[in-house]
């Protein structure tokens, strides 16, 4: 009996034992599965599981220079080419058509050339474009005289071998009410060879092919026109944001002179952008989105997807025009950017059943964007794909749906897959958090790859860029493609001429200069971000997993953001440079993310290098600039092929993806930042009226009524930039936790209920915990 | 007629198919207490003893000994044990002298007893919110000492938010506690207190030596669940002052909740195996006392 009741008493408590195991971490998280499953997929899983893909052949077009606003007719492209002589100063535009059945895809010229110079008084400017039936081309053209004013809209027909037929003003026809000159924003042709016009918001216009009205219509509903197109019932169709926010299709009733809603959008393309509207052979209509095509039901609006562009080894960033070629066969014009160096290709998408694909290797590529990140990023995944004969990268996007939680969810779901063992081989970086991940050993370090790749080197990149992405354990999660100096500036008279200041020395100079604007736009909140995520991590020693907020240093920084106002005006023109210029204003926190934005700076400061001080953030050692790094690539410890991994990793950063990228960021790599120095180096001139030589501007920054123009660096320049660079430390992570508990804090003391050292205590009694639970 | 020996068979009989009818019965909630807490019980203790969800290498008792040398896993227990020192016996002995109190017929007694269970049929965070208006920096409570001449008091972000839990948590289970003890007092036996009262024993007497034992498996279950119930305050706490708070309300439940939102499974499971450990301590040494003080009350 007495045995019997011992052991009913030990059974009740193990369940209660068990019951209350229950109540551990009962509150606050709620860990959603966001559903999207990775892996290194099998043979039978490519392409996301699908039967059919469309694969695609590709032609270079033997051009460079400006390509851009085309249309298809029959075999032919159109498109308006442009070309700006510097000696001379005459930009020409010429249209051209290619025939993109041939051999070789080159253009020739269709007969439309145009010429201004900088220095005419009238000059003619082809803007829009349209081929009809019989292969003449109708042209909107903007004239401009009395040196940029006056401008008028003109309709000219012009035949196949390019001989004027007809011209006309129109533009009395196309104004609009309050508005000083209609641009003309898409043109189309109909089947009857009518031209459609419209300005992006506010009228549609009917002309026959002489220029002569014939309808307008308004438009409602849509705050700007995306997309103008035609359907096979020949609707002319009009995508965009609608007035109530989401993607709407509107056609247009010349009959009632107004925009219709059409449809709304279903099923895969639901709520997407759409960029183009397209019929098929057998006048099918499909719609063009960032990822994908969709072919579209008009009866009912439902969408259904076609194929997405990475699929077929095409980065949509550099679509230019889409065409239906043939039945089940797509062809798409590309350009990899808008210089003149651009290098441009034909694709010809034809849907191939995926068994008779080439079977490859699959690394999953994870990330926060549905179209695989940024214009560098689609790069590089499409032309890792094309040259790689043994792997394959394909996008696992974990952001799948609209709304505020969507990207908690996202985050969820993945930190789920992460653990589950389930989750992709390459993560984007760029949203992580990545110090937690590493903590735990869930990235893997780079540092071996890095040291025993035959192709590139450590000493290849910025050492600063390559410790900001290193964590306090000393692992390396990953190389980024590019990165951004931030430092603040400030007038050598009232910071001194020496980079870098003390927390101190920061607050002395506040204090002398109250009654300034301290930074444009600032308010004690920014003031402290700003401080505080260039400078936490002198409070905290990671290593030891101890923090220091209970001193003098820090109670200052808060001291410093209390001084700038509780809250900034609104402004409806952002000019951070107006106040520095006219000394109203104390800092200017500049964010440098190329060369030229250096030199914008300095050109704030009235292109004087002696009169102003890169004075940097608050605090204890260095120059007080500090690195922040865009993107890359980190690779997930449960990944089956890790070599591989870093091989299109490698691809993102190595010496051929800087070369094919037309971006001005600053590169990682050092000797594609020298070739990009070198290349911004060479002066350009023209001769101007009276005979003499004069620079031609790199670029031009416009910040309220403020212009700079920024001409080529000199050595100097470059020399100060690179000594930034060089000195600069590298950022921390960011770290949303602690910097919640600072910003929580610190409102009491803002607020005026607390002393900064009261809420000092409490932010060091809160931080230490924090840290005490991640050691 | 039938003999008894055929009887106590067929009776036999009858309870062996009805016990082995009963079990079947008794299986699906066997199984769902299976499925739901004890499985996952040693799922936690698996957890506990491999180093990472990824590896899955074991590491026995590495876990353990690494949340026992955790700054913030110590200070987590040493708050808990206080705070659980502190509220438990004052839930019990505040909640026991109420019960006395109501007992007692006094003019208004329902009334008294209906304001002292409203308190759990308030949800949450309702509470929460009027805890804040009560002891924010700029809350009634501060305003108060402020006019009778004092300074204010942080009272969530500092030495003092002991107190307010600590009264939250009271304000929340007395009632619930005073319910159970005033049914234990409603069945306590008379006959024996008449005696006792016969016998010229005073009422302090009677109380000790009578009711307080034939209440002593009532005191023991309310302590327990007071006990599970200042386990339960991390709700509060957390509304009241999110995943970080001041040091001094930093409870286990802070640091495992914690640790799940780092995805930390293996610091987790073995600060939670430890406070298993500890409540079948504590609640083993409650069963003995009850069991020395009440065995001859069961007898």
């Amino acid at each position: 009996m007495r045995k019997q009741k011992f052991f009913t008493k030990a059974l009740a408590m193990v369940l209660a034992s068990a019951m209350i195991l229950s109540l551990a971490a009962c509150g606050g998280k709620d860990g959603k599965d966001g559903g999207n499953k990775s892996g290194a997929a099998t043979e039978a899983e490519q392409y996301g599981g699908k039967e059919f893909v469309y694969a695609a052949s590709f032609m270079d077009i033997d051009y460079t220079g400006y390509l851009d606003n085309g249309h298809i007719k029959d075999n032919y492209y159109y498109f308006l080419g442009g070309d700006y002589n510097e000696a001379t100063q005459i930009y020409t535009q010429t249209l051209y058509k290619m025939d993109l059945t041939a051999g070789k895809i080159a253009p020739e010229e269709a007969g439309l050339k145009t010429s201004a110079g900088i220095n005419d008084t009238e000059a003619w400017f082809a803007n829009n474009f349209a081929v009809l039936s019989d292969g003449s081309l109708v042209v909107q053209q903007r004239k401009s005289g009395n040196n940029g004013d006056e401008l008028e809209n003109w309709l000219v027909h012009i035949d196949a071998d390019g001989n004027e037929i007809s011209k006309k003003n129109i533009t009395e026809d196309v104004k609009v009410e309050g508005v000083d000159y209609s641009y003309i924003s898409a043109m189309i042709a109909t089947k009857d060879d009518e031209i459609v016009l419209n300005d992006g918001q506010n009228k549609v216009w009917k002309f026959d092919k002489e220029g002569n009205l014939l309808a307008t219509a308004d438009i409602k509903g849509i705050q700007w026109v995306q997309s103008t197109g035609i359907v096979s019932d020949g609707t002319i169709v009009l995508t965009g944001w609608g007035e109530e926010g989401g993607q709407e299709a509107f056609k247009v009733n010349f009959d009632t002179k107004s925009t219709e809603k059409w449809l709304d959008f279903s099923g895969d393309a639901e709520d997407l952008d759409i960029e183009e509207v397209l019929v098929g052979k057998n006048d099918q209509t499909y719609v063009r989105t960032a990822d994908a095509l969709f072919e579209l039901n008009t009866e009912t609006g439902a969408t259904t997807e076609v194929l997405k562009w990475l699929d077929s080894d095409i980065a949509s960033w550099d679509i230019r025009q889409v065409f239906c070629a043939e039945e089940d066969e797509f062809g798409v014009i590309m350009g990899d950017g808008y210089e003149d160096d651009a290098q441009y290709e034909v694709g010809i998408l034809r849907k191939t059943a995926v068994a008779d694909m080439p079977v490859k290797e699959i690394i999953t590529l994870g990330t926060f964007s549905y179209s695989g990140g940024g214009s560098d990023s689609q790069k590089a995944i499409v032309n890792f794909n094309r040259k790689s004969d043994k792997y394959r990268v394909e996008v696992i996007p974990y952001v799948v749906e609209e709304g505020e939680d969507a990207w908690q969810k996202a985050v969820e779901a993945f930190n789920n897959d992460i653990l589950a063992g389930t989750g992709p081989d390459v993560l984007d970086a760029s949203n992580l958090n990545t110090e937690r991940l590493t903590s735990k050993g869930l990235l893997v370090d780079l540092n071996e790859y890095l040291d025993k790749d035959p192709d590139i080197s450590r000493d290849d990149y910025f050492k600063s860029v390559l410790e900001t992405n290193t964590s306090k354990e000393g692992t390396l999660y990953c190389i980024p493609n590019s990165f951004t100096v931030m430092t603040l500036a400030g007038w050598k008279e009232d910071v001194g001429d020496k980079q870098g200041w003390t927390v101190d020395e920061a607050k002395a100079v506040f204090e002398k200069n109250k009654g300034k604007d301290y930074m444009y736009m600032t308010d004690r909140q920014s003031a402290l971000a700003m401080l505080l995520y260039t400078n936490y991590d002198q409070f905290i020693n990671w290593q030891e997993g101890t923090c220091n907020f209970n001193n003098d240093d820090f109670t200052n920084l808060l001291e410093i953001a209390n001084m700038f106002p509780k809250e900034t005006p609104n402004n409806d023109e952002y000019d951070p440079a107006g106040g520095i210029i006219d000394h109203t204003t104390l800092i200017y926190e500049a964010y440098m993310s190329s060369m030229n934005e250096y030199l914008l700076t300095k050109a704030i400061f009235g292109d004087d290098a002696s009169k102003f001080t890169l004075i940097g953030f608050p605090g204890n050692e260095g120059n007080g600039a500090r690195i922040s790094t865009n993107g890359g690539y980190a690779i997930n410890a449960a990944a089956k092929n890790k070599d591989a991994c870093w091989e299109f990793v490698k691809s993102f950063i190595s010496p051929d993806a800087y070369k094919a990228s037309n971006t001005w960021q600053i590169p990682s790599l050092r000797s594609a930042f020298d070739a990009q120095l070198e290349k911004l180096m060479v002066p350009e001139t023209y001769v101007d009226e009276n005979g003499e030589e004069q620079q031609v501007a790199s670029i031009g920054y416009g910040m309220g009524n403020h212009t700079f123009e920024i001409f080529p660096p000199t050595q100097e320049d470059v020399d100060a930039f690179m000594d930034l660079i060089d000195n600069a430390r590298g950022s921390i992570n960011y770290d949303q936790f602690i910097y919640g508990i600072i910003e929580e804090e610190a409102g009491a003391f803002f607020d005026g209920g607390k002393t900064a050292q009261d809420a000092a205590a409490v932010i060091q009694s809160r931080i230490q915990t924090y840290l005490d639970e991640n050691d | 007629m039938r003999t008894t020996k055929e009887l106590t068979g067929k009776a036999t009989k009858f309870t062996k198919k009805s016990k082995r009818s009963s079990r079947w019965f008794l299986t699906p909630s066997f199984l769902g207490v299976f499925i739901f807490f004890v499985l996952p019980f040693f799922v936690v203790i698996y957890y506990s003893m491999v180093n990472n969800p990824i590896a899955h290498e074991f590491v026995f008792l590495d876990n353990f000994a690494k949340v026992a040398r955790n700054g913030a896993f110590q200070r987590a227990v040493r708050n808990t044990a206080v705070f659980s020192a502190i509220s438990v016996p004052l839930a019990v002995v505040l909640s026991l002298l109420l019960a006395v109190v109501l007992n007692q017929r006094l003019p208004f007694h329902s009334q008294f007893r209906t304001a002292f269970l409203s308190p759990m049929m308030v949800p949450v965070a309702s509470i929460v919110l009027i805890w804040q208006v009560l002891f924010h920096y700029n809350g009634a409570v501060n305003d108060l000492i402020v006019n009778l001449g004092g300074d204010k008091i942080d009272w969530l972000k500092s030495d003092k938010a002991i107190f307010v839990i600590v009264i939250l948590f009271l304000w929340k289970n007395l009632g619930y506690n005073m319910i159970m003890f005033m049914a234990a007092l409603g069945n306590l036996p008379t006959d024996l207190i008449e005696v006792a009262e016969l016998e010229s024993a005073n009422k302090w007497q009677i109380f000790v030596h009578i009711k307080l034992r034939y209440m002593s498996s009532t005191i023991l279950f309310v302590t327990i669940m007071s006990l599970i119930s200042s386990f339960k305050v991390f709700r509060e706490v957390y509304l009241l002052t999110e995943d970080h708070p001041v040091e001094n309300i930093y409870l286990l439940q802070h640091f495992m909740n914690n640790m799940f939102g780092n995805l930390d499974y293996q610091k987790l499971s073995s600060a939670a195996i430890y406070m298993s450990l500890a409540m079948i301590v504590i609640i083993g040494v409650l069963f003995a006392i009850e069991n020395h003080f009440g065995k001859d009350v069961e007898e």
